[in-house]
């Protein structure tokens, strides 16, 4: 009996000796599988001998942001999720944007010359992997070959040649590509040609093909079977090799051109480290970022007043903002234009919606503005109009005159109820009735996960409903977005409208709605020739001569603007709810200084890769860590 | 001849249930609540228009449980919810209640090919993961407008394979108790010995299995709703208090405690109520407790 005694509290000293010797641990990530310990250690010996390497002691700073990425991590850009919200930090463009200013900032190219459909882009001289290898311009070669092979895109560049080391010549089918190709980050350092030399060749081979393809395609030519066949054949032997291709497991490394590189990856946690041989390196105080994963919202709401990281950008409710900013003062919150407009989209095939007083009746029966506050409170309000210009915008691209012509679309139930009467519809009860004495009903289609668009979709829902209109809300699950919108299968929906992310220019927003991904799904009737003070006018055409002269003919782009935006707002292939911003949210002086101004025009920068911002901050050493 | 029947299933189950505090309290509550789903809709208005300036109202007689992040009355959205609560969950868990003992009953006193089949049925349903399968579910059903019986049957079908597994045991230990034998000593037909001898020394078991499932009843409902698969109904309960944790953030703001705590507090009530009545029922239905008083 005694002998069970002892052995039970000796059994119990080891578990609180276990307990205890847990505790001790610094990080608690460690318990965590890393997959890439090892290689972190090898690292930071190797790192001693790189020529990239200053004698000038460097500040140990780390800043520590919120993203998602794959795991388990394969370090592979055309892998499942790429390499998640490492992208901008591992990858460079050949130049940042700043929407704000129109100024570009060169990162890989030190210049660049258009020349008609030719694009000559000269290459930094000092650029090398984070493994010590020269980029080179057969390196951009390499990655336009292996884009276009993976992805079927960009068919835009009709050929990328390497006429030296370090100077790349681009001939584009047309030159509004022009700034997606300065400004993308995939466009010239995803695949360097030393990893991925062993399938170099076949993506060339699949590149060239599918291009040939493409352009008979869209010259009306009948593309012949067995070069079909062979193209099918071929980009699926590649898509194979390379989706199972995994640098970061059989390398250790995925060596950069960018000015981080990940170096040690576990389910909530990834490490970059700063590229010693980046060009910025030596101005860098910090150079160490740390990504906690961005599970959820409320977790990152939680880190934020925490301190756990220091910036992020999710979307936040005006009350938990407020009670943000009391629990931690350092917090400091800005919004910036996400380039994109959230919009109430039609399906053109119902009958329904053909009708454009019914449309007309619908932009008047709406209060936006308590659908932008119920939905994304710090959104830009649209007012009244729906002309597909993002609302920051409005006045740097319409004219007064073009304004006035258009049709104003007040919140006035009045004036929806006398456009409908007018139509022949009737109201019978609570209830509309259209001309032919059917109840105007239909169901209002969002995607569930997207928790912004769910509150609108149930607002926009609500103020219909109590119209006198029949409609029910239906939730599209989570990856079936594409699938339900591209298969019609919706009456009303709510959409992106005018996104101009890419190339924030009129006509991006423009083509997506009369030729793009909106025009498909909608079945927005854009070859039609509409009434406008112009004369009869498609908006298909409009948007195809503005890509002609979106370059060169600066005056004759802006008058194809007006026309469209009159069409768009007359017609209303889509009504136009809240401009969508994007909150940022930084702790400043907790861990990291040196945040810009709020007005700061960098922060533009932000839209479709935040990442940049601070990679930009931290590569001029505006940011640094907080001396203490 | 019918009244005198009545009168002893009066005396017989109904006096010793409201006689039972536990019992009493527990029907009073669910009774409450049917009340409310029954006959609150037609009393209390429900307006659902949207006050964004009137968000988090604290409670007061003019909004005796607040209001909400859209600036809407808690308590109109409880009383209008409660029927889609207690229509779809209800029905949910009892059809799982239902075709769990069935199938628990079935497997416990089936030996055989026939007892091997039902337990690998069993054991499917209990290792499918219920997330993607009702995903998959989703993108089959999405066209389809399916009524109230069909998408509770939907919810069922995933919740009633533990129960089966759970009653299937209880039926094992029980099946070769002497008064079992002496059944089919007297050859009596097996669906009496499974479903009067053996489902009757169950019932309390069942029933309370029955309430517990109407919390994993709510929570799949919620799902469905957000898999398109249910019609979406704002003033759910799951739903109200998905949009106060997920979508308002309302436990990160002190002005939002009232709205999570009086969406919890009628769904913990609900549930409690059921609790209750169902240990009424087994203090006065089993014997060996009842012995103890």
């Amino acid at each position: 009996m005694a002998l069970k005694k002892w052995v039970a509290l000796l059994t119990l000293a080891l578990f609180m000796a276990s307990i205890l010797v847990g505790c001790g641990k610094e990080e608690p990530t460690e318990s965590q599988p890393s997959q890439n310990v090892s290689q972190q250690t090898e690292q930071g010996t190797s790192g001693d001998d790189k020529q990239g390497d200053t004698s000038e002691a460097k500040q140990a700073g780390e800043i520590r942001l919120a993203t998602d990425w794959p795991y388990p991590f394969h370090g592979n850009p055309f892998g499942a999720g790429g390499i998640g919200g490492a992208w901008w930090f591992a990858y460079e463009p050949f130049a940042y944007y700043i929407p704000k200013t129109g100024e570009y900032i060169p990162r890989l190219a030190e210049s660049w010359e258009v020349d008609g459909n030719k694009v000559t882009i000269k290459l930094r001289s000092d650029v090398k992997f984070s493994d010590g290898e020269p980029f080179t311009s057969k390196d951009v070669v390499t990655t336009i070959n292996f884009i276009q092979a993976m992805w079927q895109w960009p068919y835009e560049i009709e050929k990328v040649e390497a006429t030296d080391d370090h100077t790349v010549v681009f001939t584009l089918t047309n030159t509004s590509f022009l700034h997606t190709l300065l400004t993308d980050g995939a466009m010239a350092t995803l695949t360097p040609s030393h990893v991925y030399k062993d399938f170099a060749d076949a993506a060339a081979e699949v590149a060239q093909l599918g291009k040939e393809i493409y352009y008979m395609e869209i010259e009306g030519q009948t593309v012949p079977e067995d070069k079909k066949s062979e193209y099918d054949e071929k980009a699926q032997q590649l898509r194979e090799q390379i989706n199972a291709f995994a640098p970061f497991e059989t390398l250790g490394k995925i060596p950069v051109v960018g000015a981080f590189e990940p170096v040690r990856v576990t389910q909530s946690e990834m490490a970059l480290e700063a590229n010693k041989y980046h060009w910025t390196y030596s101005q860098m105080k910090i150079n160490k970022i740390i990504f906690k994963k961005w599970s959820s919202n409320e977790f990152v709401w939680a880190a934020l007043i925490s301190n756990e990281v220091d910036a992020a950008h999710p979307s936040m409710p005006k009350d938990v903002v407020e009670q943000l900013s009391t629990l931690n003062p350092n917090l400091q919150v800005l919004t910036v234009s996400d380039l994109s407009d959230i919009a109430l989209v039609f399906n053109f095939n119902r009958p329904l919606f053909k009708d454009i007083n019914l449309r007309k009746a619908i932009a008047h029966i709406l209060e936006k503005d308590k659908v932008r506050d119920v939905s994304v409170w710090q959104a830009n309000s649209y007012g009244e109009y729906s002309h597909g210009i993002l609302k920051s915008m409005e006045q740097e691209w319409l004219d007064q005159d073009t304004i006035q012509k258009m049709t104003k679309y007040t919140n006035d139930s009045a004036a929806a109820e006398k456009i409908l009467t007018d139509a022949g519809y009737k109201k019978d009860g609570d209830t509309w009735k259209t001309p032919n004495g059917q109840p105007v009903q239909f169901t209002l289609s969002v995607y569930g996960p997207h928790s912004d668009w769910v509150l609108a979709a149930r607002e926009v829902v609500q103020q219909l409903n109590s119209f006198g209109f029949k409609v029910e809300m239906q939730i599209i699950p989570e990856g079936m977005r594409d699938q339900v919108m591209q298969s019609g299968d919706y009456d009303v929906a709510i959409e992106f409208g005018a996104t101009w992310q890419g190339y924030p220019h009129p006509l991006t927003g423009y083509q997506r709605l009369y030729e793009g991904d909106l025009f498909k799904i909608t079945s927005f009737p854009a070859k039609e020739k509409y009434t406008t003070p112009w004369g009869e006018l498609s908006p298909y055409d409009l948007a195809l001569e503005l890509q002609k002269v979106v370059q060169d003919d600066k005056e004759k782009a802006r008058e194809l603007i007006q026309q469209l935006a009159y069409i768009t707002n007359e017609y209303l292939p889509v009504i136009s709810l809240y401009e969508k911003v994007l909150p940022i949210y930084y702790s400043d002086g907790y861990k990291v200084e040196g945040w810009p101004a709020k007005d700061d025009p960098i922060w533009t920068l932000a839209p479709g890769g935040i990442e940049r911002v601070y990679n930009l901050l931290i590569g001029t050493g505006q940011l640094s860590p907080v001396a203490r | 001849m019918i009244n005198e029947s009545m009168v002893n299933f009066y005396f017989d189950y109904i006096q010793p249930l409201l006689k039972n505090k536990k019992s009493l309290i527990g029907l009073i509550i669910l009774l409450i609540y049917i009340f409310m789903a029954t006959v609150g809709a037609a009393v209390v208005p429900l307006d659902m228009n949207s006050n964004f300036a009137e968000r988090y109202q604290k409670p007061s007689l003019k909004h005796p449980f607040g209001t909400d992040y859209f600036g809407v009355d808690i308590f109109q959205q409880i009383v209008h919810g409660s029927r889609a609560v207690i229509s779809l969950t209800m029905l949910a868990s009892l059809l799982a209640v239902l075709i769990g003992a069935v199938v628990g009953v079935a497997r416990g006193y089936l030996e055989g090919i026939a007892g091997k089949i039902i337990d690998t049925i069993i054991m499917v349903f209990l290792v499918i993961p219920s997330f993607p399968a009702l995903l998959i579910l989703a993108a089959i059903f999405m066209d389809k407008d399916l009524n109230l019986f069909e998408i509770a049957l939907l919810v069922a079908i995933w919740l009633w394979a533990p129960l089966a597994k759970q009653i299937s045991a209880q039926v094992l230990s029980i099946k070769n108790k002497e008064f079992i034998e002496a059944s089919r000593m007297l050859n009596m037909p097996l669906s009496y010995i499974l479903f009067s001898d053996i489902t009757k020394l169950l019932i309390p078991y069942i029933f309370i299995n029955f309430v517990m499932q109407i919390k994993g009843a709510m929570e799949f409902s919620v799902g469905l709703m957000f898999l398109g698969l249910a019609k979406f109904d704002p003033t759910h309960w799951g739903i109200m208090l998905n949009y106060a944790l997920y979508q308002a953030g309302a436990l990160y703001t002190a002005k939002g405690f009232h709205y999570v705590f009086f969406v919890v507090l009628n769904i913990v009530l609900l549930i409690y109520g059921g609790v209750l009545l169902s240990q009424g029922i087994e203090e006065v239905f089993n014997p060996r407790l009842r012995g103890n008083e």
